[in-house]
């Protein structure tokens, strides 16, 4: 698949930021997935499986949807900034970190599983949730940040040549 | 953009592929043998809904949904990449989603169903081996079912009935607020441009068209599109309206898009090179072996003409030669024929339309200028084999074809012995022959690194890669026929190297000029990433070519940052002393 991609012409380029529009597409919905979370008893039965509370626990898991969007952002670059079919990308890319993050990776961690019941339906849902927002916010906020990046080059530039 | 996709045909087939696999599942159900039932698990993690009318649309609701997911996964990445047929494609790719279901989300789904739901089954396990070997059976066989329906329906992502053109939008979308300052456009005369990709042949013999304009999405971005050209700081586009739409019929026309996008073209001051017929005509017409081709083409650019009065450079037809190929020699696009018959009679009917288009422009717009593009091409034979070599000397000749009769050049005995030989009468040889030289014309000349071509012992072209390059090239076209030139396509499949490229055609340019050919311009082509040239736009699969100064979600690449800086170092670079020219740039 990586060759796949760098045939395609995915370098992001000098006016292209995906790791920090990743960052902040993925902090963003993480934030908006936090009444599933709560609604279904998920944070709170993550914050149980950890010896921890909700107020430490939660901020933790927002800044794994972050690194999740940074990784977004990093492996599909280019292919990230799609403004019709970025949401539906980001959903099967939600799915897909659920299969990664709960009910894999947490659980080897844990040596037993995160969650059972509605909190397990919780974190797929909050989790289709957060794909959702993610694919849907990305290119805008991408689109921002580079544009911010080309109007202060041109402003340079037409100092260094009035 | 990795790919362009079809959303909702993926959808679809992943959808019907996930109900293909639940109506196996039901019938293996009926015969008495225990299934893992998918749809019963998902429909019934809500205690609920246990009931059979409740579970049941829930559960394939859910079910459906992923199967729909996954196929986008499969259009994006997998869909095309195994020489197979379509449904082992489909049946191999599910292999993915079946590891990870039965690994990951069998043994997931089966802990929460069990705490949510008193009837659920103790944990299945991975792949449901607790329930018996029927049940991972089933997992599998139903996956098998779903990649197989899945690859039978992802079909043709990009692309559109030939009969049924796609939608156009004549608001603009993705317009930005113009509150920053843009780049300073060329002050000399040069003309750096680039242009909007607009290809529009058919393909499947006629059924289905390829619209450039479409797959890279110019008909939704295209007010977008036209603002790209000023912030890169460019002043020309050569921009290809969709004859096969605008034309409906003999007097009849569609000209509501193209309205829209002049008019943000004179707002926005981008001067167009207004590209007439670009490899394909519309679906009534059917193809260039029409002799009503040329006369339609001229009715439509005598229309085009008086509706855009402003409009002073025009390309007649788009790659004379390459049209005729492509659709006759070739058998890739439009009549998709693959004789020399064929060949003769779209090289004329081709050529005859480029001539009375310019007629008919210049009888409404006398300062027309024409920029007559054609792909700059050479053939070297690959050893000293007489068939070979002549063959070589043959397509050498053929090249020039299209050309020696617009520009009245003499041309080689037996080339014009070949063209009566395949269906030239002497009538049409006298009138293609009787009419005057071109005026008014700059000689386009477009270079890609495969126009150079080797004739192999088969006797087949071969692409040789840039061996002589642009200059040498050009230096052929400009001591036959002696016309101003202008280097109107380039790009580089490889976007990493496209910087490099651009600054070697540029170079090209420059010592060419230094040589006293009068080059009045510089185009890199396209202005956006196109879609499918990597199959010569003969297969609908949606590959992004990363060629274009933007992508296709309107990005800079480092290309279009290489252009933009070449522009600002040469933005004074003078034009040649052609009056005619000069006239038509300043009225």
């Amino acid at each position: 698949m990586s060759h796949f991609m760098r045939a395609h012409g995915f370098s992001p380029g000098p006016t292209q930021r995906p790791l920090t529009t990743g960052a902040i597409a993925g902090a963003i919905g993480g934030l908006l997935t936090i009444p599933l979370m709560s609604y279904s008893g998920a944070i709170a039965s993550l914050a149980d499986s950890v010896g921890s509370n909700i107020a430490v626990v939660l901020p933790c898991y927002i800044i794994a949807f972050a690194i999740f969007g940074i990784i977004y952002g990093a492996v599909f670059r280019r292919a990230a900034n799609d403004h019709r079919g970025g949401w539906l990308f980001g959903i099967s890319y939600g799915f897909l970190t659920w299969m990664f993050a709960p009910t894999f990776a947490l659980r080897v961690i844990l040596e037993r599983s995160v969650a059972s019941g509605v909190p397990a339906l919780g974190f797929i849902g909050a989790h289709l949730v957060f794909g959702f927002f993610l694919g849907l916010l990305f290119p805008p906020i991408h689109h921002y940040i580079q544009r911010r990046h080309f109007v202060t080059e041109i402003r340079l530039e037409q100092q260094a040549h009035p | 953009m990795i790919r362009r996709i079809a959303f909702t045909k993926a959808v679809f087939a992943g959808a019907v592929g996930a109900l293909a696999w639940e109506g196996v599942a039901r019938l293996i159900h009926l015969t008495g043998v225990r299934v893992f039932d998918i749809v019963w698990v998902l429909g019934t993690l809500t205690p609920t809904l246990n009931s059979q009318w409740k579970w049941w649309p829930i559960g394939i609701a859910v079910h459906l949904g992923i199967g729909a997911i996954w196929a986008i996964f499969y259009a994006f990445f997998f869909w095309e990449t195994l020489r197979l047929p379509r449904w082992a494609q489909g049946m191999i790719f599910a292999i993915g989603p079946a590891l990870l279901a039965g690994v990951v989300v069998v043994p997931e789904l089966g802990s929460i169903h069990q705490a949510i739901n008193e009837l659920a089954p103790a944990n299945p396990g991975i792949f449901a081996w607790r329930l018996g070997w029927s049940a991972p059976f089933t997992i599998i066989l139903g996956h098998a079912v779903y990649g197989f329906v899945l690859g039978l329906l992802y079909v043709r992502p990009v692309g559109a009935p030939a009969g049924k053109p796609p939608h156009w939008k004549h608001s603009p979308v993705g317009a930005r607020q113009w509150d920053h300052p843009m780049p300073p456009a060329p002050n000399g005369n040069f003309m750096f441009a680039t242009g909007i990709e607009c290809s529009y042949p058919t393909i499947d013999h006629g059924r289905w068209r390829m619209d450039e304009l479409q797959l890279t999405n110019h008909y939704r971005y295209w007010r977008r599109d036209i603002e790209l050209v000023r912030e890169s700081g460019l002043r020309y586009l050569r921009y290809g309206p969709p004859f096969y739409r605008i034309m409906l019929g003999p007097g009849r026309y569609d000209w509501a898009f193209t309205d829209a996008v002049c008019g943000a073209m004179r707002e926005l001051g981008v001067t167009p090179i207004m590209d007439l017929c670009h490899f394909g005509v519309p679906q009534w017409l059917g193809n260039f072996q029409n002799p009503e081709f040329p006369h339609a083409l001229a009715e439509y650019a005598r229309a085009f003409a008086q509706r855009y009065p402003w409009v002073r450079f025009y390309t007649p037809v788009n790659e004379m030669y390459v049209t005729a190929r492509m659709s006759t020699l070739d058998g890739a696009w439009n009549e998709q024929m693959q004789s020399e018959d064929g060949y003769v009679r779209a090289q004329l009917n081709i050529v005859k339309a480029a001539m009375l288009v310019m007629e008919a422009i210049q009888k409404i717009q006398p300062r027309a200028v024409f920029i007559v593009s054609e792909s700059s091409e050479f053939y070297q034979a690959c050893c000293p084999d007489d068939a070979i070599i002549r063959k070589a000397d043959f397509e050498n000749q053929r090249r020039f074809i299209a050309l020696d009769f617009l520009y009245q050049a003499k041309m080689q005995p037996q080339i014009e012995q070949h063209l009566r030989n395949h269906g030239m009468t002497d009538a049409e040889h006298a009138w293609l022959r009787n009419q005057p030289p071109a005026g008014r014309c700059v000689m386009g000349i477009d270079y890609y690194a495969w126009n150079e071509k080797v004739i192999d012992v088969h006797l087949q072209p071969e692409s040789l890669g840039e061996l002589f390059g642009w200059y040498v090239i050009t230096q052929q076209y400009y001591e036959r026929y002696h016309r101003p030139i202008m280097h109107t396509e380039t790009n580089c499949p490889d976007a990493k190297q496209a910087p490099g490229w651009i600054w070697r055609q540029w170079h090209n340019v420059q010592m060419i000029r230094r040589a006293n050919v009068p080059v009045v311009g510089f185009t890199w082509y396209s202005l956006q990433d196109q879609v499918d040239w990597d199959s010569g736009l003969t297969l609908s699969r949606g590959n992004v070519n990363p060629v274009g100064l933007y992508d296709l979600n309107r990005d800079e690449r480092e290309v279009g940052q290489a252009y933009r800086h070449l522009v600002r170092l040469f933005r004074n670079e003078p034009l040649p002393d052609i009056p005619w020219l000069k006239e038509a740039i300043t009225s």
